[in-house]
């Protein structure tokens, strides 16, 4: 009885003994995150989009302007952020047979919002139905958009230079700069 | 300067340091560009063209030889430009004599020189009336015709307004004498 004793005595010691054996190590994980965002053309994939050509040939293409395709952006930005756009300059350069150069303001040229995936709201007096000139200030064209990846907004243009100049070929460049909030 | 005044200078500066970092981190929040060009091609497009119901054949009767000699007057006639470069109007027949319809083998020649006249009574193309449109009454020529107004401003509704006297003659065979006005718009 007494063996007995000692040896289930002595088995639970070298339980005991086993179950307090381990050994932990741990090891610190570091991302080190910056902020990043990125704004391209989905047509080119790159930072340039392609050139938008609005040709007018005839006495209603003057008097009721002409309209682009659309142009499709895309965002990835790991934070929320804004979408702003203006002008590279305040009236078109122009190429042509007129002399001195026509100075056609960039009011002439008009953007509409035309589908938004952002997340974000469209700023007044941008829209998503009506067309506002553009300038060579910044405006304001989307606020509050949320982090993601490819987000697509895409923008029309619209110039109706009316009447009021002669033939030749006039260009202006139209930035768009997408910062985080 | 004792050890509680130290803590308390250099908690400061920690809180304005960090303040400054803070500050810092929202000047250089990230941000990326896009760039397009957009090109504007303008040809050139002028469209001369009736409005206000006019530009349809207008009929001049004669029952009378007073009519015959005096002629008759139309109506007045609009016609609107759109032109994005400055321009001239002129008017002219597309034949010399009127086209006879009718039984009658003499007296059925009408010269449109004699026979039909315009006037340009109003102008808001904000151009200038030749000598020939301001003697009043013009009779109708064939080929280039006769310039009405020139140096016309560019615009989308540059208006002027005529009328016609048709004046057949007290010699003009019965029947029907018929001819074309063409206005021309030419960019200058």
């Amino acid at each position: 009885m007494k063996k007995i004793i000692a040896l289930t005595a002595t088995l639970l010691c070298s339980l005991g003994s086993f179950a307090q054996q381990s050994s932990n190590s741990s090891q610190t994980v570091s991302m080190g995150v910056s902020s990043t965002i990125e704004l391209t053309f989905s047509g080119s994939t790159t930072a340039t989009g392609a050139t938008v050509n609005l040709n007018f040939n005839t006495v209603n293409d003057y008097a009721n302007g002409v309209t682009s395709a659309n142009q499709e952006l895309k965002v990835t930005s790991n934070r929320n952020y804004t979408v702003a756009v203006k002008t590279s300059s305040a009236t078109f350069s122009y190429s042509g047979a007129t002399s001195p150069a026509p100075a056609m303001p960039v009011g002439i040229l008009a953007l509409m919002i035309a589908s938004n995936s952002t997340g974000g709201t469209i700023v007044s007096p941008f829209s998503a139905t009506t067309y506002n000139s553009l300038s060579n200030s910044n405006q304001m064209l989307l606020n509050t958009c949320t982090a993601g990846n490819a987000k697509l907004f895409a923008v029309k243009y619209k110039a109706t230079p009316d009447f009021a100049y002669p033939a030749g070929t006039y260009t202006v460049d139209v930035l768009y700069t997408a910062t985080q909030l | 300067m004792n050890k509680q005044t130290n803590t308390l200078i250099k908690a400061i500066a920690i809180f304005i340091l960090g303040m400054v970092a803070a500050f810092s981190a929202k000047a250089q929040n990230a941000s990326s560009n896009a760039v397009q060009t957009a090109k504007l091609d303008l040809s050139d497009a002028i469209e001369l063209s009736f409005i206000n119901g006019a530009g349809g054949t207008l009929n001049f009767t004669y029952n009378n030889a007073t009519e015959l000699i005096n002629g008759k007057e139309s109506t007045t006639q609009d016609l609107r430009v759109r032109s994005n470069k400055k321009f001239k109007v002129a008017v002219s027949s597309s034949t010399a004599n009127f086209t006879y319809s009718g039984t009658s083998i003499v007296n059925n020649i009408i010269p449109v020189s004699t026979g039909l006249q315009v006037m340009v009574t109003a102008n808001n193309t904000g151009g200038i009336p030749t000598l020939s449109a301001l003697l009043g009454w013009l009779g109708l020529t064939i080929g280039g015709g006769t310039t009405l107004l020139t140096y016309c401003n560019p615009g989308g509704n540059q208006t002027f307004t005529v009328k016609y006297k048709a004046t057949p003659g007290i010699l003009a065979a019965p029947g029907t004498y018929t001819t074309d006005v063409v206005f021309t718009a030419t960019q200058m």
